[in-house]
């Protein structure tokens, strides 16, 4: 039998059914953890995944797969609750906490392969994340992790903003190169994107 | 914005990295642009892989007896939600008539509310549901909705259009606010409605331009810079002229 996508599991979430939610926890519970333990620390991330999970149980039925996959809104849900909280430390500690997260990419101390139940695309991130410059890496995780504005990441860097922006430009754009199927005509051993390239 | 300066701005957008405003037009111009959406599309999905790809390179795993505790929660509410006891069903009923009977209240007062021009919500969630993303859809439904919420009526202050209004939403235990304005005059050409608050310890707060739609609606999703944002002036006004405000005093 094949597996029900999120989507069709948020279905059955919004109609009240607990084993689909179960399905939905075993699919997302360790990268809202993991993206919990590094933002607020390990003393209150289990309490952070739990208002994470009961928040999806409560919201389900606002999910419309017509406008985006679950992810996107399941995700937006954790960031949400996240950068609420990291707020209350201020903008420096949300920068801090991206740095944090910088170092972890820069320097990950699991085998991404290794790691029950990561999946192709994160384990191309993570290696793409890897060999991003360190600039990019870490302006994409004050933004994403850190819940902190373009504006924002260039007045804690003291940075134009142009650089910040470009920054961004850049680092997407070779993680999203990253995550793209093989290109035929690329030869066997040939990066995809130039991951090299620096601001 | 036009299409470039759109496209330049999508893999921020899709970071959570832009401000309000130029958050806004984005949203504006994606929903009209094919090109830009799908673009759009391939970095959501960059976004919504790097909680994987953090949790993939990190030595931190979540313990098994988490799960058992959250899907109980879970299991108690449900239990809640379907009510399997017998006994419980007259209790049901009764409780059934009289949640009718207060909706059938709150409709008829609803009604009353909308007929004077004074409710932007019934409309303002078909908009939100319409212009918004999904996550913004979130956030503004959380403000709206929560047992924390503080709203404030903007009135007309602008002879020629006393039909205008507007709602300023705050939160006691978040910094997202939400202002939505209805029955704005469009505005000419090179002309801009902005918003300006002032907060209670006397500083002014402008944070965007209010982008009106055909129907003279208008709506603004913002992260003030605290939690539980107090405010004793709100105004919105077309290149410096006041259309709509509330002050603390009223």
């Amino acid at each position: 039998m094949s597996a029900i996508d999120d989507e069709g599991l948020t279905a059955r979430v919004a109609a009240g059914d607990v084993a689909a939610f179960t399905q939905l926890y075993e699919r997302y519970a360790q990268r809202i953890y993991a993206w919990c333990v590094h933002t607020l620390g390990a003393g209150r991330a289990e309490d952070a995944v739990q208002e994470i999970f009961l928040r999806l149980w409560q919201a389900a039925a606002q999910f419309d797969p017509a406008r985006g996959r679950f992810a996107t809104w399941f995700f937006a849900i954790a960031r949400h609750h996240l950068t609420h909280e990291l707020r209350k430390a201020g903008v420096r500690r949300r920068a801090e906490v991206a740095v944090e997260i910088t170092e972890v990419f820069a320097a990950p101390t699991a085998d991404p392969q290794e790691v029950a139940g990561a999946r192709d695309d994160a384990t191309s991130l993570a290696r793409a994340l890897l060999r991003l410059p360190e600039e990019q890496r870490q302006v994409l995780a004050m933004a994403y992790f850190g819940g902190l504005s373009q504006s924002q990441i260039a007045a804690h860097l003291a940075l134009p903003l142009g650089t910040v922006k470009k920054r961004v430009r850049l680092g997407m754009g070779k993680l999203r190169a990253a995550l793209q199927p093989p290109d035929p005509a690329v030869g066997v051993g040939e990066p995809r994107g130039n991951l090299e390239t620096t601001s | 914005m036009d299409h470039s300066d759109v496209h330049g701005q999508l893999e921020a957008y899709a970071l959570g990295a832009l401000e309000p405003d130029e958050a806004e037009a984005v949203r504006e111009h994606v929903a009209t642009c094919s090109q830009c959406a799908v673009e759009l599309a391939s970095f959501e999905r960059v976004a919504d892989e790097l909680p994987s790809a953090l949790a993939a390179a990190s030595p931190h795993r979540i313990h098994r007896s988490l799960q058992r505790r959250i899907v109980a929660r879970v299991q108690g509410r449900a239990g809640r939600r379907l009510l399997p006891v017998p006994w419980l069903l007259p209790a049901v009923a009764v409780l059934a008539i009289v949640l009718f009977l207060a909706s059938s209240l709150y409709a008829l007062s609803l009604r009353q509310q909308l007929a004077e021009g004074q409710v932007l919500r019934q409309q303002a969630l078909e908009k939100v549901q319409t212009r918004l993303s999904q996550p913004d859809q979130y956030r503004v439904l959380e403000v709206l909705d929560s047992t924390t919420t503080t709203r404030r009526l903007l009135r007309s202050a602008d002879p020629d259009h006393p039909d205008a209004y507007g709602k300023l939403w705050t939160r006691g235990d978040d910094a997202d606010v939400v202002v939505m304005v209805n029955r704005l005059p469009q505005p000419d050409p090179g002309q801009r409605y902005e918003l300006v608050l002032t907060t209670v310890d006397g500083r002014t707060v402008s944070p965007g331009q209010l982008v009106v739609d055909p129907d003279g609606f208008a709506m603004l999703l913002f992260a003030a810079d605290r939690k539980g944002p107090a405010y004793r002036s709100a105004v919105v006004s077309l290149d410096g002229k006041p259309l709509v405000q509330w002050s603390g005093t009223r």
